[in-house]
């Protein structure tokens, strides 16, 4: 009833969806991105808008994934998970740093994320998918007793 | 689509639990758990294979009307 990457039927659907979700995200965000340099905003510097949007996407995508449990890569999964929750935490801690001694400003003008603001928001957007990760994890031993006795 | 608790039913009858009819049927646990809430509809393969594991015929385990309606 498995297929080669090890997701059974259910886990098959469920990831379709969560590709859905994120390609309408991807494609919402591209057009409000769109709009936004019509009006002459520029919101994040340099490059750092399209991989703000890429990255949201995938955080969606990875998020879903971590919440319903689907891993195409099965046991490999979690050590992607645990290593870019881990270099998340260095991005966002340097880039604290940066930030907090002044070699670098968050924002480069009024509402303009630089290049390490930026980097600070996709480091603790890292973290916080490690931490769903985990809390998931969590929860889910703690409901596999609780299911089985009801 | 309601609870299927004689699939539950049938299961602890067999003294399975959840994770044991999974693996038995090569699915994951959380598919096990979804099919007896009603919040997932297996496939008729995937039906078949679980009344195999647990010694029932789809009728007894999946069939819906009004003489035999699954608990909502």
């Amino acid at each position: 009833m498995k297929c080669k990457n090890d997701l059974d039927e259910r886990q098959l659907l469920q990831r379709g969806n969560v590709f859905q979700h994120g390609l309408v995200l991807f494609f919402v965000l591209v057009a409000v991105n769109a709009v936004l340099k019509d009006d002459g905003i520029v919101w994040a510097e340099g490059m750092w808008e399209n991989m703000l949007i890429i990255w949201a996407v995938v955080m969606l995508c990875l998020g879903e994934f971590a919440v319903k449990e689907i891993y195409p890569m099965g046991g490999g999964m979690s050590v992607i998970y645990i290593l870019e929750g881990v270099c998340g935490a260095f991005i966002m801690v340097f880039g604290i740093i940066e930030t907090a001694t002044g070699a670098e400003n968050f924002l480069v003008g009024p509402h303009t994320l630089s290049r390490t603001g930026a980097q600070i928001i996709e480091g603790a957007s890292m973290v916080l998918l490690l931490l769903v990760f985990l809390g998931k994890k969590v929860y889910n031993r703690r409901r596999e007793a609780l299911e089985d006795e009801a | 689509m309601g609870k299927n608790l004689k699939m539950k039913a049938a299961r602890a009858a067999m003294g399975l639990t959840q994770q044991g009819l999974a693996e038995a049927v090569g699915v994951t646990r959380q598919t096990i758990v979804a099919i007896e809430k009603g919040d997932y509809n297996p496939t008729v393969k995937l039906c078949i294979q679980i009344c195999w594991a647990l010694g029932k015929t789809l009728d007894e385990l999946f069939w819906e009307g009004p003489e035999n309606e699954m608990q909502k």
